[in-house]
């Protein structure tokens, strides 16, 4: 009886050991890794959050605590700052190409493939409206919190009252508009393609100005300058006087090329959204070739020639915005992933 | 449950089946955490294979259809990105994110890269008459190789900052031109152009 009280004792002592080695595998067995580690040395992420599909586009609230996001894939998303944590998420139903906030914080608007404009309360994904436009737009800005500038793919500059959710044509241009951006007095409407300005009360005064601006167009917070990203290739700063001047923003990227006369060259590459500092000190520009690129500004607006730029993502960086107070800068890009940087004072 | 035996093996004995009993639930637990994770290791949850190195028919549930007839078919990759696309018609461009206007519809194949871009296609006018094979850089056709219904071919690369090459046959015959910085720099034409 010793004897097979001892055997028993054996069995328990193993049997207790292998439930604890089992828990310990399954707590300690990795998953997938979630994100490519950031390449650069000097410019670390502080927080990455990777969507389902790329991100077309992302913007900071007006009070630079949360981000919004919008993906290929149709969602809808806003984080909190800095920790990029997910706050909500909602689907639009179709691919989204702009998400956009209300001056106040209190709503995202977000704009799709199938030609609605969904108002989103920001702080809990609730949708507050749908819009139905003639097209589809690609590009949204919000006047103040009263209404939102939807342009078409078609050239149709639609106006949305934000209240009601009613759109009515404002003004029709001859092409397709692909980005927009209102001035900080809110009184003109930039657009592109081509570049041009309008008023925006009436849309008069339509003012060809130099570049085509498909990937984006901003204002300096002085709007003497207007910052234009340029599919063709670099970006530009167009300055807003009488006579229209325009300076090049070159992205130079060295590629391999194959083929009968191999080859290395530096070319230009397009760039994808565009932005200025708060202060205006610094014009940031989301590249094609994954990198973020800075310029220091002048007093006038002019940018120094030397760049500053760090690889932010894998392939073509579609957003970049900062925070009112200038700490946060974040990024977005078609490798799903929405990164957020702390930028040196 | 110990009768005729004595105090101290009776306590003994009642420690011995207590134990046993410990025993058997302790062999049920671990039996059902062996299966436990045993199942989700076959599930692939704790370490998937990564795609490539699976063989294509784990990968894919394949069947034999004599016959398909659709509208559009769309082909994905591993990330859910769209690589391929037979159509007619074929969807708007998408470049960087963006889906534009395309000049008039067309219907055949075109081809995305791993970030959704449209990068070239197969394609026939809905409302022309005319075939053209494409292969785009972004946002813009590098090369394209076109025919129209009748007696027009030709074939132009370019860069968009002002190089190009263009080859071509038309009714009066061939030509051949080289353009650098906006202007041409070579045109070698048939020398015996004719009215057809």
């Amino acid at each position: 009886m010793t004897r097979s009280y001892c055997r028993a004792e054996r069995a328990r002592g193993w049997m207790q050991a292998m439930v604890v080695s089992t828990i310990a595998v399954l707590v300690s067995t990795p998953l997938p890794a979630q994100s490519p580690p950031v390449r650069d040395s000097a410019y670390r992420a502080h927080a990455v959050h990777t969507h389902s599909s790329g991100i077309t586009s992302s913007r900071f609230s007006p009070n630079g605590q949360f981000v919004a996001t919008a993906t290929l894939r149709g969602d809808v998303c806003v984080f909190t700052v800095p920790a990029l944590t997910r706050r909500w998420c909602a689907s639009h139903g179709t691919e989204v190409y702009s998400v956009r906030w209300s001056a106040n914080g209190e709503t995202v608007a977000s704009s799709g493939g199938d030609a609605r404009v969904v108002q989103w309360s920001a702080a809990r994904g609730v949708r507050r409206s749908s819009t139905s436009l003639p097209h589809r737009a690609l590009t949204l800005a919000w006047s103040g919190d009263s209404m939102i500038v939807a342009p078409t793919v078609d050239g149709e500059v639609m106006f949305i009252a934000s209240q009601s959710g009613r759109a009515r044509v404002a003004w029709t241009l001859p092409k397709e508009v692909l980005a927009a951006a209102i001035s900080p007095d809110g009184q003109w409407l930039a657009t592109g393609v081509p570049v041009e300005q309008h008023r925006l009360r009436d849309g008069g005064l339509g003012r060809r100005l130099l570049g085509f601006g498909q990937g984006g167009i901003a204002y300096h917070p002085t709007r003497s300058v207007l910052g234009v990203a340029e599919w063709v290739a670099g970006a530009r700063l167009v300055t807003l006087g009488d006579s229209a001047q325009s300076v090049g923003l070159r992205l130079p990227t060295v590629q391999e090329f194959a083929g009968l006369r191999a080859d290395t060259a530096t070319v230009n590459m397009p760039s994808t959204d565009i932005t200025f500092t708060p202060s205006g000190s610094h014009v940031v520009v989301a590249g094609t070739d994954g990198g973020v690129w800075m310029w220091a500004l002048d007093s006038e607006g002019r940018a120094t020639p030397a760049a500053k730029t760090w690889p932010a993502h894998y392939g073509t960086v579609t957003a970049v915005d900062l925070s009112k107070d200038s700490r946060w800068l974040i990024s977005a890009g078609l490798d799903r992933q929405l990164k957020l940087w702390r930028m040196p004072q | 449950m110990c009768v005729n035996l004595p105090q101290d093996q009776c306590v003994l004995h009642e420690r011995l089946r207590s134990l046993e009993a410990q025993v058997t639930r302790q062999q049920r637990l671990g039996l059902a955490l062996v299966v436990t994770v045993f199942a989700f290791a076959a599930s692939g949850f704790i370490r998937q294979p990564p795609a490539k190195a699976r063989p294509a028919a784990e990968r894919f549930a394949t069947a034999t259809i004599d016959s398909l007839v659709v509208r559009q078919l769309v082909v994905l990759d591993a990330s859910g990105v769209p690589r391929a696309m037979l159509g007619a018609p074929l969807p708007e461009p998408i470049m960087l994110g963006k889906r534009f206007r395309r000049r008039g519809a067309v219907s055949g194949l075109l081809l995305y890269d791993s970030e959704g871009n449209e990068r070239g296609g197969y394609v026939t006018g809905d409302s022309g008459r005319g075939a053209a094979l494409t292969l785009d850089e972004i946002n813009r056709a590098a090369v394209h190789l076109g025919v129209n219904e009748r007696g027009e071919m030709h074939l132009t690369l370019s860069n968009g900052q002002g190089h190009w090459s263009g080859l071509g046959i038309t009714p009066r015959g061939s030509y051949l031109q080289l353009g650098t910085s906006g202007k041409v720099v070579f045109d070698a034409t048939d020398s015996t152009r004719r009215t057809p």
